[in-house]
């Protein structure tokens, strides 16, 4: 059939016939294009002739589309092989798994805290910059240094430190304009803490003359989100002087939001100079960010060590250091913790043999291709699938990480296994029929156990009930073509 | 036996429509009046009860004419028996489809 070329709107009409046959059984899928395709030819040019033809004829032929859909609709939902659309269908079962990862990274995404372990990290010098905290509470949140103690490192640890910069959390009101104010997270920082975590750009963000000149402090580093939600993303905020504290603070610049990955959640960073800090409590706590002096003594790969340094009194008093670098893969570490100890467990909640799966031909060799490849890709889904949802429910409950990461792995993996045994090794479909086979008293000359069925008809699955040295575990059996004609038609 | 099948009103429309000389999917819409949606899932399952048959039109012949080919249905033995079956079952179905049509046929 040749058309001409301003048929275009027939042709989409063709185009949707062909959607609405991807419904329909593949074994009848060509035979009902075919026949679709022509009749809808028929219908427009009966319509475009008609004495009472509207809009040349479109709307007869959408109604016949609309009505291909229906045929298509109903013929898969009373065909036997409408389970097609549940797990028990390959495809499906990817699809699934695809969504659960993708919805998981998106949650992920979404959370300043976990979207920092998944995204690569932005600092230069991340394995010799280090965070200190009191000994063992390397993984807390809140701070741990107290002002006094960074003082007295300022003064005496130039052997181990390039560079020192201390910050600690309040919250501030800000009066934005007038009479809008507004309560934000702030952190009063020394002004070195930019150069320490090498974020350069949001300061450089000063316009005109000001660019390049020391920064006048205090000064304001605003949040990129803060920026947006309560400042219009105006362009001209740097500048701009504020009223925070009873003071005034100049916006020096803006911060994406993808920069911070420090403890403590920030609005907006209060920079001061070495004196204004000097003057907070001395029992202050606060967060205190190191440059080591170089990479060897930064603990070597590990990435976090013990630091001792002798007190006023002749004690020692013990600090943990862990490097930004190590702090980014922490969680991606304690993952693969995990992952370690579900492989070893895996073996005592489920056999790992997937089963014999005999012959040597070039179809067994193609479905066994299938076979590996489905089960990779299905360990491959469950692996980011688990560690996307720790890190989701990291978010909400702190600390359940690694339990939620084992538990999810071992019984994805668990379901991994148990799934892949239970499918036909030639569609990947899952098996259905299950039969009793024999008794226990046959295991001395034959077998007792399941019989499961392909419904396509390409074989039969048997697995032991009581396994034995001549049937230990689950065996395929492939049925020739003459069973065919006892099968449904091929749909997939 | 087919000859004691049952079908419903719209199965045995379409057959008489087929026996009528709607030959083909669209005739038959044309005939009986049914949407596509009834139309040619019932002749699916006409052909698969064996009451009617299909074939194509030879391509050359649609080429000819410029227009796509056709399938063509054609009432087998046993649908022509069911189809009297029917005609007892639904009396009305002779007024619906113009009887010269069915005698021409």
């Amino acid at each position: 059939m040749s058309l001409p070329p301003r048929d275009w709107l027939f042709r989409i009409h063709v185009l949707i016939l062909h959607c609405a046959s991807m419904l329909v059984p593949a074994a009848k899928r060509r035979e009902w294009q075919k026949e679709w395709a022509a009749e809808a030819w028929y219908v427009w040019q009966a319509a475009k002739v008609a004495p009472d033809a509207s809009l040349g004829g479109w709307p007869e032929v959408s109604a016949f589309c609309r009505g291909a859909w229906s045929d298509a609709f109903w013929l898969r939902r009373n065909s036997p092989w409408q389970a097609t659309l549940t797990l028990a269908s390959p495809g499906v079962c990817i699809l699934f798994l695809t969504i659960i990862v993708a919805i998981n990274l998106l949650l992920a995404l979404h959370f300043p805290d976990t979207r920092n372990a998944i995204l690569p990290d932005p600092h230069q010098n991340a394995t010799t910059t280090v965070l200190i905290s009191r000994q063992g509470l390397a993984e807390v949140q809140g701070p741990t240094i107290r002002l006094e103690e960074y003082e007295q490192w300022r003064a005496t640890t130039h052997r181990f430190f390039t560079k020192l910069a201390f910050y600690q959390p309040v919250r501030r009101r800000v009066r934005i304009s007038g009479d809008s104010t507004v309560e934000l997270s702030m952190a009063r920082a020394t002004a070195n803490l930019f150069d320490l975590i090498d974020t350069p750009a949001a300061l450089t963000a000063r316009s005109g003359s000001d660019r390049g000149k020391p920064l006048k402090l205090p000064a304001l580093v605003l949040s990129q989100s803060v920026w947006q939600d309560h400042f219009g993303a105006d362009q001209n905020v740097v500048g701009r002087v504020l009223k925070i504290g009873g003071e005034d603070v100049m916006i020096a610049g803006v911060m994406p939001d993808t920069y911070w990955r420090l403890p403590a959640h920030l609005d907006a960073l209060l920079l001061y100079d070495d004196q204004s800090i000097a003057k907070l409590p001395r029992h202050s706590k606060g967060f205190v960010l190191a440059r080591w002096r170089s990479a060897a003594l930064a603990g070597g790969a590990s990435g976090m060590w013990r630091w001792n340094i002798p007190t006023h009194d002749g004690r020692y008093d013990s600090f943990d250091c862990m490097s930004l670098a190590q702090r980014s893969r922490a969680a991606l570490s304690r993952f693969l913790l995990t992952l370690m100890l579900a492989v070893l467990a895996l073996p005592a909640i489920t056999p790992l043999a997937l089963g014999d799966y005999p012959g040597r031909g070039a179809r067994q060799r193609w479905a066994c291709f299938r076979r590996w490849t489905f089960l990779i890709a299905k360990i491959a889904l469950v692996l980011p699938a688990s560690y996307f949802l720790s890190l989701d429910l990291a978010h909400f409950l702190p600390g359940v990480q690694i339990p939620v990461s084992f538990a999810a792995l071992l019984f994805g993996l668990r379901w991994v296994l148990r799934d892949q045994r239970k499918r036909c090794p030639v569609c990947l479909r899952v098996l259905t029929n299950p039969a009793r086979v024999g008794q226990p008293s046959w295991n001395f000359l034959a077998w007792n156990g399941t019989e499961l069925m392909c419904e396509a008809g390409h074989g039969l699955l048997h697995v032991p009930e009581l396994t034995t040295s001549w049937f230990s575990t689950q065996r395929w059996l492939y049925l020739d073509p003459s069973w065919e004609c006892l099968f449904p038609a091929t749909l997939v | 036996m087919a000859g004691e099948a049952k079908l419903s009103h719209s199965a045995a429309l379409i057959l008489v429509a087929i026996h009528a000389g709607a030959i083909y999917g669209f005739s038959v819409m044309e005939m009986t009046g049914l949407p596509s949606g009834t139309v040619y899932p019932a002749l699916r399952r006409l052909e698969r009860d064996s009451l009617i048959r299909s074939h194509w039109e030879q391509a050359a012949i649609a080429t000819a004419e410029q227009r796509p080919p056709r399938k063509y249905y054609k009432l087998t033995r046993e649908g022509k028996t069911t189809l009297e079956a029917s005609l007892k079952r639904y009396p009305l179905l002779r007024t619906l489809i113009p009887r010269s049509e069915v005698e021409h046929a």
